[in-house]
């Protein structure tokens, strides 16, 4: 199902929650909303399920506009962060419901409660009751409860935020094989940014009820739109600098390393002679480099083995910044050493 | 909710309680101040003029504190031993100390009078040792209204004080040691804030309680205090407007104390612990500190049990003059209890007025619960609010204001006082039903319905299906607890139910113990009864709602 939200508005009071939130979602997509507590990111969800109403703005599925359709009439699946289990039923009744509801002959709801309970490895649990179930197994009751009406649509609110970090990426590539064999829309609420950028098709970055930033995981990490976005994904160094001209594809910049050029697809708001920030990743700064390129020195501030990197926390020009190499041995806190940027990789954003 | 439902619910609500609490009371303030013609405060002056009603009023101030204190007094050492600490028979105990409440106090009085009176058992036993008799039931009775209200009461204390103490988890006090702070900061920083609501939401359903019983007082024959006072203006209130003004002062009094109560018991919500934390688990105590465990729970459990073994005793003498027992003992009482023509008809009348009161509340406090539990808006305060009015409106005053309201219309209760009677009855007893229910709605949360509608499911289909069911433990912890207190009340009965064959067993208790001969020892075997049916009611529901028992008996909403 596709799916298109258009200029959503929420309040709560005068908390302002979501102010003006449009994107769309294609069929088949595995569609991240990701961002901070308090982003509004749930509040969304609820809205595309049609247990909130919006302020303003319309939700529209395949074509129809189902902003004033009751949730229960709109053919969603919904996975609980919390699961919302009913206690009271067998993990066969809780599955079986949403089936009830929409009267199927007792065999066929037999038939596809096996099925669904096969697709999520749950064979033979059907008498238990949730209290008699693992976190995991929790976890997949809600999913197949949510996957067995056959839903256009399935929504994720951060359903595995419960689960210890083993069960959690076993429950990712659970749930990356679900999307793929069943061929469902889903979208995923969550605030872990290691679960958007290793499950999703695309990711909606929302901060302080806006979209910061929609695009691919590589897109949202390599070329993040906002300095929010840069900071809120993987890690960064912020460097101060300033814009110095103009030319036809790029911008020559003023960076700690001296000036240098970027291309102007990398740098958002820059007004010649104002102040930037740089954003340049860990990883994109080395330790080796050709003399005649761009670097300066930085002194070792402490040396963070990490296992498969390791992490130096360097200070150079007044400012504290992060290096990942994979090989750092032998260099000592206190010594000085030549950093290289990788200055094709960096991004600079306007004050 | 969908709206139409909704705005019809709501407005058939704030109807029925505009009828039934806010008219009744209006008339209540308009008679007190208001001679017909003219704005007066003339009945109101007349009341504070008055020597002997401004010492009823002091009276029942002081018999008000007085059981706040002593309830407050037998609560604290009880709920800090079975919180914070562990020891043997501790199960048994924390079951022996909630017994008192299974006997409304006028029916303990009934017996107490033959253990406490100046020829009574105790004093009889200390001539024996050659000590002269003490006056326990003292001042016109007086003290002895203060001890067994107190005796009542204190188990709704220290339900209370036992929830507080219960959700102060030790890692909080923890946290605060870490930090450096010395115990007595602990204690005024982190305990008191956190434990102090508990304790005044519980001390003003006390205090209430003991300030406006009429039971109690009656059957001590303890008549300087308000609720008697009301009780004797009764029957001239058409004629003399200082009952109004009287039943005025009372309720004023306890609004004010219940507003008070409020602002000091302002919710505090505490977070739910994270992994690991320690919870309250008890510790093991040594041996002095065992010893003076036991003495206490000895000492409280012995004297809350009094009153019903002197009611069973009662219940059961044949003859009792002048002995500390009864010289014969027989079991004809009981066989009066159950074909005497009054308590027949007094335990008919109380089980269908119960049952009827029951079922309107259990209706009324579902569809109020679940406003409270899963709406938002302006209006939810103010229901609260509504709702939890009865709480500071003594049965004695919405009776009255009840016979002011409805004489001379189709409600009459000097003609048939049935329909008034279940309608107090529900309007008293809606807040503890409501409380049930809202801390049921809290406890399931919202997902568990939101989860049914979005496979499908409508209002009606998730209410029968998820609701309901999820709910059926709190709804019959909360009928049963009702049910159990419609059974005796005493305050409204007394005043509304004026025939005879409409009395329920509270006023028949009454009423036969007013009667010479065999009387008193029939309404003490109806109080066995009643003893027995109240005990299985509190243990059902107890069993249902586990801890969470606390929450049904608190002056505030959380």
């Amino acid at each position: 199902m596709s799916l298109i939200i258009e200029n959503v508005k929420k309040s709560f009071g005068r908390l302002e929650v979501l102010k003006g939130i449009s994107f769309e979602v294609e069929q088949g997509e595995f569609f991240f909303l990701l961002g901070s507590s308090g982003c509004g990111k749930s509040t969304l969800l609820r809205i595309i399920s049609g247990l909130a109403d919006p302020d303003e703005g319309r939700i529209i599925m395949d074509g129809e506009d189902v902003t004033k359709l009751p949730a229960e009439k709109r053919g969603v699946g919904l996975v609980f962060q919390n699961y919302a289990l009913w206690p009271h039923m067998t993990v066969y009744d809780n599955v079986a419901f949403g089936l009830l509801v929409k009267k199927l002959a007792k065999d066929e709801i037999k038939k596809k409660v096996a099925k669904v309970l096969r697709d999520v490895k749950l064979e033979g649990l059907e008498k238990r009751y949730p209290a008699e179930l693992s976190g995991g197994q929790q976890q997949r009751v809600a999913l197949a409860r949510a996957l067995v009406i056959e839903p256009k649509l399935v929504l994720l609110d951060e359903p595995l935020s419960n689960l210890d970090a083993n069960l959690r990426l076993e429950m990712r590539s659970e749930l990356r094989r679900i999307h793929k064999e069943l061929g469902l829309t889903m979208i995923y609420v969550t605030h872990d940014q290691k679960e958007a950028l290793s499950l999703a098709n695309r990711v909606a970055l929302m901060h302080e009820g806006k979209l910061a930033q929609l695009g691919s995981p590589t897109e949202l990490y390599r070329s993040p739109a906002t300095k929010f976005a840069a900071g809120f994904l993987g890690e960064t160094n912020f460097l101060k600098g300033r814009a110095l001209k103009k030319k036809e594809s790029a911008w020559e910049i003023e960076t700690p390393w001296g000036a240098c050029e970027i291309a102007s697809d990398r740098a958002v708001g820059l007004e010649t002679g104002k102040a930037l920030t740089i954003s340049v990743r860990p990883e994109d700064l080395s330790l080796s480099g050709n003399e005649d390129s761009p670097h300066f020195a930085a002194k070792i501030k402490e040396n963070n083995f990490l296992g498969d990197i390791t992490q130096l926390v360097l200070e150079a020009k007044g400012e504290t910044l992060l290096l990942e190499t994979l090989s750092a041995s032998g260099l000592k806190v206190g010594e000085t050493v030549k950093v290289w940027p990788e200055t094709k990789d960096i991004m600079a954003y306007g004050e | 909710m969908r709206k139409a439902p909704f705005y019809i619910f709501v407005s058939a609500l704030a109807l029925f309680f505009f009828a039934f609490l806010i008219f009744p009371l209006f008339g209540i303030l308009k008679s007190s101040v208001w001679d017909g013609e003219h704005f007066t405060f003339a009945y109101l002056a007349a009341v504070f003029q008055n020597q002997s009603i401004r010492a009823s009023f002091f009276n029942s101030l002081f018999i008000g504190v007085a059981v706040t204190a002593l309830t407050t007094f037998i609560s604290l050492p009880l709920a800090y031993f079975f919180t914070r600490a562990t020891f043997p028979l501790q199960r048994l105990f924390s079951g022996l100390v909630l017994l008192p409440m299974i006997m409304p106090p006028f029916v303990g009085a009934l017996g107490m009078r033959y253990l406490f009176a100046r020829c009574g058992s105790v004093n009889l036993i200390l001539n024996s040792f050659g000590i002269p008799s003490v006056d326990f039931l003292g001042g016109g009775g007086l003290f002895g209204v203060v001890l067994l209200e107190a005796l009542h009461l204190y188990p709704i204390m220290y339900l209370n004080v036992t929830a507080s103490l219960a959700s102060l988890d030790e890692s909080l006090l923890e946290a605060a040691r870490m930090t450096g702070a010395k115990p007595l900061t602990i204690w005024r920083k982190i305990i008191l804030p956190l434990f102090l609501p508990g304790y005044f939401a519980g001390a003003i359903l006390v205090f209430i309680w003991a300030f406006t019983d009429l039971g109690t007082p009656l059957i001590f024959e303890f008549r300087n205090c308000l609720a008697v006072n009301i009780f004797d203006r009764v029957t001239d209130m058409h004629s003399n407007a200082v009952g109004y003004a009287l039943v005025l002062l009372m309720l004023i009094s306890t609004c004010v104390f219940f507003l008070i109560s409020k602002a000091l018991s302002k919710d505090v919500r505490v977070i739910s612990t994270s992994k690991g934390a320690q919870g309250t688990a008890g510790k093991k105590l040594g041996v002095p500190a065992l010893v003076f465990v036991y003495a206490f729970l000895a000492v409280v459990t012995l004297l809350a049990l009094m009153p019903h073994i002197s009611v069973i005793l009662v219940a059961v003498s044949d003859k009792w003059f002048m002995s500390i027992l009864p010289e014969t003992y027989t079991t004809r009482h009981f066989v009066g209890a159950f074909t005497h023509k009054l308590a027949v008809s007094g335990i008919r009348n109380s089980l269908f007025l119960s049952s009827a009161a029951t079922s309107c509340d259990i209706i009324l406090g579902i569809m109020v619960g679940y406003l409270l539990a899963r709406n938002k808006g302006w209006w939810r305060e103010a229901l609260d609010a509504l709702i939890m009015l009865p709480l500071a409106v003594p049965g004695i005053v919405l009776a009255f204001s009840y016979l002011s309201a409805f004489s001379g219309t189709r409600l009459d209760p000097l003609k048939d006082p049935t329909a008034l009677l279940i309608i107090c009855y529900s309007v008293r007893r809606l807040p503890y039903i409501v409380r049930s229910v809202y801390a049921g709605f809290q406890h399931i949360g919202e997902a568990m319905e939101e989860a049914a509608r979005s496979l499908g499911a409508g209002f009606a289909r998730v209410t029968k299906d998820i609701t309901l069911p999820l709910l059926s433990t709190h709804i019959a912890a909360g009928a049963i607890l009702t049910f159990a207190f419609c059974m005796f009340e005493v305050g409204a009965t007394i005043l509304l139910a004026a025939r005879e064959w409409d009395y329920p067993i509270s006023k028949t208790i009454y009423a036969l113990n007013m009667r010479l001969g065999d009387g008193p020892c029939i309404a003490s075997a109806m109080g066995v009864i009643g003893m027995v049916l109240l005990g299985g009611c509190l243990i059902v529901s107890g069993a249902l709602l586990g801890k969470k028992m606390g929450e049904i008996f608190r002056g505030s909403s959380n």
